[in-house]
């Protein structure tokens, strides 16, 4: 367990440290940082003020030392363009994210589950097959259009919910959807699929001999060997819903951190870049951790030798 | 929005050995191999309708996809009032939306096509040699995938666009960086199971170089896997090229793409609501067919080869 | 001359049309003018990106900064620079102005304003690295004269200054820092800072000693929020939801929507210019011939009126109305002529589809901009678009590498200097162009503290800048809002900044 969770954060920093230097290089690469953030027609007197203020005129080497530095003591500086710390715009904007990303999480596994099961556990071919395109729509439409039509339905036309902003609770609902939707399709298959291949293992047919209902075998023996996956993909949705955001927070403005990355990125503005690609490191990493304690609860392997023991002594 | 990205951990792990799966009952599932062929025929029905309607474009005679008529802008498509001359109606610069969204799709086609074959390539190679010789190799894939997929492709995307400008090939390069983890860690996996089995043990003895055995042994039988990876992610790009025009980071702003006309057509929502809901119709379309292409290529290999691995 | 066109209509049984999705219509509330609400919610299309008045450069920028602050002189409606927190501008000589400020005033933390608060505005903006910190170089000092008056003296005459004082220079109180600034901001203007949620929304409350004749107006509601959306779909979902009484940027195809669910559509023209940048420093367009030709070429009026606004008309300058200085009447603009434009590219020897590009900002796929390329494909051109994000636009505005047209918005524009001395000027830091004549027209007219001789200059100018263009001229920038009853007080401003005042009195 020590091990896994040292081996975790190793390779945390090493993530870190190569998806920064990239971006440092990136950044760098794309010309004067400072066009992104200065007027047009600044006068080189301050384009140079603001070039040393930033320690830009100092050697790339001496540059790329200073900004390993922050990174690994945490202090991002402040941003480029506004000079407010850098941090300090991350984590005014981290808490509507997480609860926009939980919210879509929670809606993506109990949606994509039901559908997945209800579609393994149907027999009729054509119902089953409509099932399974309905659900594989949910992957076949771009998320700003998705977002628009929601709104104008469930906001306009319905007046049932807010149509932006993050106001209350009610106001996660529509954009949690359209963040939910890919993610609860690509679920909803994998679990089918998996279901499809449990039932065709051996303890199933034991199971099946022992004469438990079908309902049962499902629910108690298929699914949670099946589940493993889907964990697994869960797991990675963070890093997904993320950049999946600056879509859904543009059309339903809501006030998160994809947003705001973009315009930091558009504008080449390094601290906050930095501060964000470890922000988003690091819950990667929670993320992950969380996973695997839920994946030993769901260790199918634990139950195949309870039965086997019941079966044979 | 890099789902593909994620794709590689979802794809269930085939049993290692035949002896955990009965051959008594067939699997409960409905469209699946034990069907006949009419019935499997059924799933290439999506993709059918997708270039059909291309080939409705490109065979009517329509007005050219780029000539513009300001006077006839936002006709109704021919479904909703409007005439023949338009059969989808016309877009915000007049142009007419059925000869516009045929161009779009094959543009978007080819983009999908090739991003997905060097995103196949790619992972393919890093898959197979991090599967095939372990050690720091795997570690160095490891890593590479977990950047990858920590670091937002917006991000990544708003930068490589800011450095090298808007054009096809940065959309290439941006699909590309998010589907090629898929096949490297499927590949990755599947490479380590057949190392250990039979048939490369005797290739082993007989004296192949670890090269060899890749090349000749291993790859047809991971074949299956990748044309099932291929058809999901030729889909999956599209919808993605759409978000990414939607944020700017697309292609050149006159090379039409099927996910630039969905944008267009979300901005006109209101005055012209036709033209989102043809060419979104068109991307639904497409990534149902080509998924479902995925679906009946896995059907006709899980026939042809019983139990193995496919 | 004074053009606002509002959209007035009856908001009962508004059927839906087939063609748009029959947004439900909403009931007008009794529209009560006479007490002020009680809260006013603006839609703004994104965020301020700085708040500090000395960095502030965008509409929305502004339109916060201006109810936090007021300066000394602001835009009236028909154009002029007027004196707003001060009493009197007198002009004591070419490089001395006077500025008396009224008596009474107050910040928002009780403190008076005084006129050492003129020089405090003055040296913030010139210690900062903002877009005017260039233009305020020019002032060579703030004298105080006594309590309430001061002297701004410049090192060199500069008709000009007055309209970049309008909009950089507010009234700070002691105590200023970059913190405060954004945290806790603290003005004279008609309304107070309560909170911010970054990248949501913005309080303010209504400044309860804003109580004297302001030109500006009075605040109209107790409590305003500016709430910032980026998608035009969802504000006018907002509007129809009431999330909203005030949205920016109704596009023109989506004005019929806000009627038929209630709102108003408010469409009035900017101060503000919109033209293609000509690079005349490359083949072929360093011959007039060819600038000339694509402003032949080019059906811009019927672009403007399809797709941009009623309000946006063919500018025959870069002077887009009355209200500001150097619009010439008599002036007529380039007419639509792909005759004549072929025949001036012929004589000028430019073969059928030699190849140019043209470089916009930006992802947004803006109609006019294809129909803009479309027209010139028509007159011969092989025309490649090239869209860079707005930090790489910036940086090539000399690079002779970068595409010779680029497309180019310019507001405010109070006062032409500015753009014509950064990108006409021909060592000016955005320019491509070179023309002696108009060099020494710029430079004229620059020195020249006579305003009616300093328009004749101005006229002279446009003139000179049609026969030998360096800018395909398109149109002037219009402003549209989506108003529901709630915003019935509140009319659109001169300098198109969106603050909740009601009663911009007319001055002069």
């Amino acid at each position: 367990m020590i091990a896994l969770v040292l081996k975790r954060i190793g390779l945390l920093i090493a993530t870190v440290f190569t998806a920064t230097t990239l971006l440092f290089a990136l950044i760098h690469a794309s010309g004067d940082p400072t066009d992104g953030f200065l007027a047009p027609g600044a006068s080189s007197d301050l384009r140079e003020a603001t070039r040393h203020r930033l320690h830009l005129d100092q050697p790339l080497p001496e540059q790329y030392a200073r900004f390993l530095w922050n990174g690994m003591t945490g202090q991002f500086g402040d941003s480029w363009r506004d000079r407010q710390p850098a941090t300090d715009a991350i984590f005014a904007r981290l808490p509507a994210t997480l609860e926009l990303m939980f919210c879509a999480v929670v809606m993506a596994v109990v949606l994509g589950v039901a559908l997945g099961v209800t579609t393994a556990w149907l027999r009729n071919t054509w119902v089953k097959g409509g099932l399974r395109v309905v659900t594989l729509l949910g992957q076949a439409v771009p998320s700003f259009w998705l977002g628009t039509l929601l709104i104008l339905l469930f906001a306009v036309k319905l007046d049932w919910l807010p149509s932006s902003g993050n106001q209350g609770w009610q106001a996660m609902i529509l954009p949690g959807i359209t963040l939910a939707l890919y993610p609860a399709s690509v679920i909803a298959r994998l679990l089918e699929s998996g279901l499809r291949d449990a039932s065709t293992r051996a303890f199933v047919t034991v199971a099946r001999a022992k004469g438990l209902s079908r309902p049962v075998i499902l629910l108690r023996h298929v699914l949670p060997n099946a589940m493993m996956p889907v964990l697994g993909y869960v797991g990675l949705q963070v890093s997904f819903l993320v950049g999946g955001s600056v879509i859904v927070e543009s059309v339903f403005a809501y006030p998160g951190l994809g947003r705001f990355v973009l315009q930091a990125a558009t504008e080449r503005d390094l601290p906050v870049i930095q501060a964000f690609v470890v922000t988003v490191a690091v819950l990667v990493v929670l993320g992950n951790l969380v996973i695997d304690l839920l994946a030993l609860v769901f260790d199918p392997r634990m139950r195949d030798q309870q039965e086997g023991a019941a079966v044979f002594g | 929005m890099a789902d593909f990205a994620q794709l590689s951990r979802l794809l269930p792990v085939r049993p290692a050995t035949t002896e955990d799966r009965t051959t008594g009952d067939p699997p409960d599932s409905a469209i699946s191999g034990s069907m006949s062929g009419w019935r499997n025929a059924v799933l290439l029905l999506p993709l059918g309708m997708f270039f059909a309607i291309i080939l409705a474009g490109v065979l009517l005679p329509l007005p050219d996809a780029g000539t513009q008529s300001l006077p006839d802008r936002l006709l109704a498509p021919v479904f909703s009032g409007g005439s023949w001359a338009h059969p989808l109606g016309t877009d915000g610069l007049g142009r007419d939306l059925l000869a516009r969204i045929t161009q779009g799709a094959l543009m978007s086609l080819q983009v999908s096509v090739v991003a997905a074959s060097i995103a196949a390539v790619a992972g393919i190679f890093c898959g197979v040699v991090a599967g095939m010789f372990g050690g720091w190799v795997d570690n160095l894939l490891t890593l590479l995938a977990e950047v990858t997929l920590t670091v937002p492709s917006v991000v990544v995307g708003v930068v490589l666009t800011a450095t090298l400008g808007q054009s096809r090939q940065n959309l290439i390069a941006i699909l590309v960086l998010g589907g090629w983890i898929s096949y490297a860690r499927v590949l990755r996996l599947e490479t380590r199971q057949l190392r250990g089995s039979d048939f490369v043990l005797a290739a082993a003895v007989t004296g192949g170089s670890r090269w060899h055995i890749g090349v000749r042994h291993l790859l047809p039988n991971l074949a299956p896997t990748v044309l099932v990876l291929f058809a999901q992610q030729l889909g999956g790009m599209m919808l993605w090229e759409a978000s990414l025009t939607y944020l700017g980071l697309g292609a050149r702003p006159d090379l039409v793409t099927l996910g630039g006309i969905v944008r267009d057509g979300q901005a006109q929502i209101f005055g012209g609501w036709w033209i989102g809901v043809t060419s979104g119709f068109m991307v639904a379309l497409a990534i149902v067919g080509f998924a479902f292409a995925g679906d009946w290529i896995r059907n006709r290999l899980d026939r042809g080869t019983g139990t193995s691995l496919a | 001359m004074h053009s606002i066109s509002r959209r007035t209509f009856a908001s009962v049984l508004a059927a839906a049309g087939a063609s748009n999705l029959g947004l439900p219509r909403q009931l007008f509330s009794q529209g009560a003018n006479d007490n002020r609400l009680d809260t006013f919610t603006i839609d703004l299309t994104g965020g301020p990106d700085y708040l500090d008045p000395a960095l502030a450069r965008s509409l929305r920028d502004w339109s916060i900064v201006h109810s936090l602050y007021d300066s000394i002189v602001h835009l009236s409606d028909s154009g002029k620079i007027v004196p707003l927190a001060a009493q009197s501008v007198t002009v004591i000589d070419d490089l001395t102005l006077e500025v008396t400020l009224r008596d009474g005033l107050q910040f928002h933390d009780g403190t008076p304003v005084h006129a050492d608060a003129v020089k405090r505005g003055i040296e913030w903006v010139q210690q900062s690295d903002g877009p005017a910190t260039g233009n305020f170089s020019v002032i060579s000092g703030v004298e105080l004269v006594d309590d309430l008056t001061c002297r701004i003296v410049t090192g060199e005459p500069a008709a000009w200054l007055l309209s970049q004082l309008a909009v950089w220079l507010v009234l700070l109180p002691e105590g200023i820092t970059n913190e405060s600034l954004v945290s806790k901001p603290v003005g004279s203007g008609p309304y107070r800072f309560v909170s911010q949620q970054p990248g949501a929304e913005l309080v303010l409350e209504r400044n309860p000693d804003y109580t004297w004749d302001s030109p500006k107006g009075l605040p109209l509601a107790e409590r305003v929020t500016y709430r910032f959306v980026p998608e035009a779909v969802t504000r006018i979902a907002d509007l129809a939801t009431n999330q909203a009484d005030l949205i920016q940027t109704v596009p023109i195809d989506q004005r019929e929507a806000v009627e038929s669910a209630g709102g108003q559509v408010i469409e009035t023209p900017v101060l503000g210019v919109t033209f293609l940048r000509i690079a005349t420093d490359v083949a072929p367009f360093d011959d007039p011939r060819v600038c000339q030709a694509v402003n032949y070429a080019i059906d811009v009026e019927t672009i403007a009126q399809t797709l941009v606004s009623p309000a946006a008309h063919r500018l025959a300058s870069l002077f887009p109305d009355s209200r500001g200085i150097g619009f010439d009447p008599e002036l007529q603009p380039f007419a639509y002529d792909p005759d004549k434009a072929k025949a001036l590219l012929a004589e000028a020897g430019v073969a059928e589809g030699t190849e140019i590009s043209i470089q916009i900002v930006g992802g947004e796929r803006d109609d006019m901009f294809e129909a803009i390329t479309g027209q010139l494909e028509d007159a011969g051109f092989s025309v490649t678009p090239v869209a860079t994000d707005l930090a790489t636009f910036n940086s090539q505005w000399q690079d002779t590498s970068a595409p010779p047209l680029r497309f180019v918005s310019w507001r405010p524009m109070f006062d032409p200097h500015t753009l014509l001395s950064l990108m006409f000027f021909s060592t000016g830091p955005l320019a491509r162009f070179d023309n002696p004549d108009v060099d020494a027209l710029i430079l004229a007219a620059a020195a020249d503290t006579d305003p009616d001789s300093r328009a004749a200059t101005y006229r002279k100018l446009g003139k000179v800048m049609q026969e030998q263009p360096g800018a395909v001229y398109l149109w002037n920038l219009t402003s549209t809002f989506g108003a529901n009853s709630a915003a019935e007080a509140w009319s659109p401003r001169a300098d198109d900044y969106v603050i909740a005042t009601s009663g911009t009195g007319e001055q002069e």
